[in-house]
């Protein structure tokens, strides 16, 4: 044990001053002649279950916050361009659909046909090499590339949605002629799908240029379904088939996420 | 610290890319040296928990790296430079550096500035750090490439081929760098430049054809050309078969050879071997 002179220097060092230090010395004197009573197997057993659920709930706390910044990080890493052509192209949807004569089926209005290819291209364009260019370092952090991929979907999907929102509100108001829900309904089932079999495309083959090519003819079939030899081909746009679609985006963005956690692939594949 | 024993991976189309390969790597800088094509990127992968072996055991700082959970435990403590070393054009390095500490769990803004600022005044970057990637030089980019591998102070760094394509200049500082991490964690610095070793390395392997083929210090690969190198000085043709010419300089009436083997029938004086003779002999040997 220290000398009491050292106690009482080490004291005014820290408190600032002899008077505080004097008064503090028994203090300090007791506390080193006490016997600190080991625990007992229960005491420890409490002790260790409280800090495990604090330590989970911090954990909880940091994979939100990761999520969170993740997706903030993702509106710096996305390609700029995604989000002007979105914009570009929505926009030019409004203004052609604006110039229709009323009484247009609302299944050929340009908003409804463009909602879905907008998002497809967007989502294409969001995974691989010109889109991840440091893929490798980022699989080389601890972070979930699966994490990763869904943020950066979800930021870009969301994005699309909302214009699309936005495309729709803007025509009820500005036309009169639809109401906001059954124009929405009839894109968003379709727009989801399809966002999500561009995603699993891009991510299958790691080549945007083949998923965009793939689903601009699938939804091509959809727009030309209006003439006749392509008549047989299923309706997206009609209402029994939307639980389908929900079900097939869910599976496409499952199956997606699966291959882009699979590390050595998705850096191979690049080679 | 790192325990490599029997290492093997086959990719897809039956392509070994190493065959059993046994490593023991301590504290400090340790080389990594080889021809392209022989394994040394395939061993960094596997290294840094992205490759996935096809045989035999990797022990990082204790963590099985062919299990999820060794795999997650030596990412938290890995920092990572790989060959071909992508960054996002039009982001900073600042805010490209902000992503990565993110990605390695450093969820704290202020604690991220703070680490940001820390590697980027390591690599001497701290004065252009508000420029786009895409405006940075070679070397420039390899720096960012070493900030963000720092990040988060990691035990291990893993270097792959980090001088690829840079002046002699930027070489320089960076083997400087590199050097200088090394005073208080493992770097693994893997190169076909065997100067690069030279310069910075006190131990290494040499690894061609997905096998180790030396492990050990510098000066014991050194040794192992010792009275087979040789100069000789020639006026009319090269010197001939049987001998690998390592170096030709043009002098006024003469040319000067740096040989290495047995140089029968020709007037030759034995030299010191460097690192890159005592290099090219055991992979002339290795046939």
């Amino acid at each position: 044990m220290p000398h009491v002179d050292e106690l009482r220097a080490k004291l005014i060092e820290d408190a600032g001053s002899a008077a505080e230090a004097d008064r503090l010395l028994p203090a300090l004197r007791h506390l080193a002649d006490w016997p600190a009573p080991t625990p007992t197997a229960l005491e420890t057993d409490r002790l260790v279950q409280t800090l495990a659920a604090e330590l989970s709930a911090q954990r909880s706390s940091s994979i939100v916050s990761l999520m969170a910044g993740l997706l903030r990080a993702q509106l710096r890493v996305v390609q700029h361009e995604i989000w002007l052509a979105s914009a570009f192209v929505m926009t030019l949807g409004v203004l052609v659909t604006l110039t229709l004569q009323p009484g247009t089926s609302i299944e050929l209005l340009p908003v409804v046909l463009l909602a879905p290819l907008m998002a497809a291209l967007g989502i294409a364009f969001l995974y691989g090499p010109a889109a991840d260019p440091s893929l490798e370092i980022e699989l080389a952090t601890p972070a979930s590339p699966r994490l990763i991929v869904l943020m950066r979907l979800l930021l870009v999907f969301l994005f699309d949605l909302v214009l699309s929102l936005a495309g729709s509100a803007a025509l009820v108001v500005l036309q009169g002629s639809w109401s906001l829900w059954p124009l929405v309904a009839l894109w968003l089932a379709p727009m989801t799908f399809l966002a999500a079999l561009a995603f699993l495309l891009s991510v299958l083959f790691i080549d945007p240029l083949i998923s965009a090519l793939i689903c601009l003819v699938l939804w091509g079939l959809q727009v030309l379904r209006a003439f006749p030899p392509f008549a047989a081909f299923p309706d997206w746009l009609a209402s029994d088939l939307r639980p389908w679609l929900w079900l097939m985006a869910l599976l496409c963005v499952s199956v997606a996420l699966w291959l882009a956690g699979r590390e050595e692939r998705q850096l191979l594949k690049r080679i | 610290m790192i325990s490599i024993s029997n290492l093997t991976k086959t990719y897809p189309g039956k392509v070994q890319a190493l065959r059993g390969v046994d490593l023991e790597i301590g504290g400090g800088m340790f080389g990594l040296v080889g021809p392209n094509g022989a394994g040394k990127t395939t061993l960094m992968r596997i290294l840094a928990g992205l490759v996935r072996p096809t045989g035999g055991t990797v022990s990082v700082l204790g963590q099985d790296v062919t299990t999820p959970r060794g795999k997650l435990a030596t990412k938290a403590v890995l920092g990572y430079l790989p060959q071909e070393l992508g960054l996002y054009p039009n982001l900073t390095a600042r805010e490209f550096l902000d992503y990565i500490a993110m990605l390695k769990g450093v969820t704290d803004r202020a604690i991220r500035r703070r680490q940001v600022n820390d590697v980027l005044q390591q690599v001497r970057l701290s004065d252009e750090v508000d420029r786009q990637l895409k405006t940075y030089s070679g070397g420039m980019k390899r720096r960012v490439g070493i900030a963000q591998a720092l990040l988060g102070d990691p035990q291990l760094l893993i270097v792959d081929e980090p001088t690829a394509g840079l002046d002699p200049e930027e070489r320089v500082r960076l083997r400087n760098l590199l050097a200088d991490m090394a005073a208080r964690r493992t770097v693994i610095l893997s190169t076909h430049i065997v100067e690069d070793i030279s310069q910075s390395c006190t131990d290494l392997a040499v690894i061609a054809h997905g096998k180790v083929l030396f492990q050990g210090a510098s000066r014991d690969l050194i040794a192992q050309a010792r009275g087979h190198v040789w100069t000789i000085n020639s006026s009319g043709e090269r010197p001939n078969a049987g001998l690998t010419i390592v170096s030709t300089l043009q002098l006024q009436d003469t040319v000067q050879y740096r040989v290495l083997g047995e140089p029968h029938g020709h007037a030759a004086t034995p030299v010191e071997p460097s690192l890159e003779d005592g290099y090219l002999w055991l992979m002339n040997n290795a046939g």
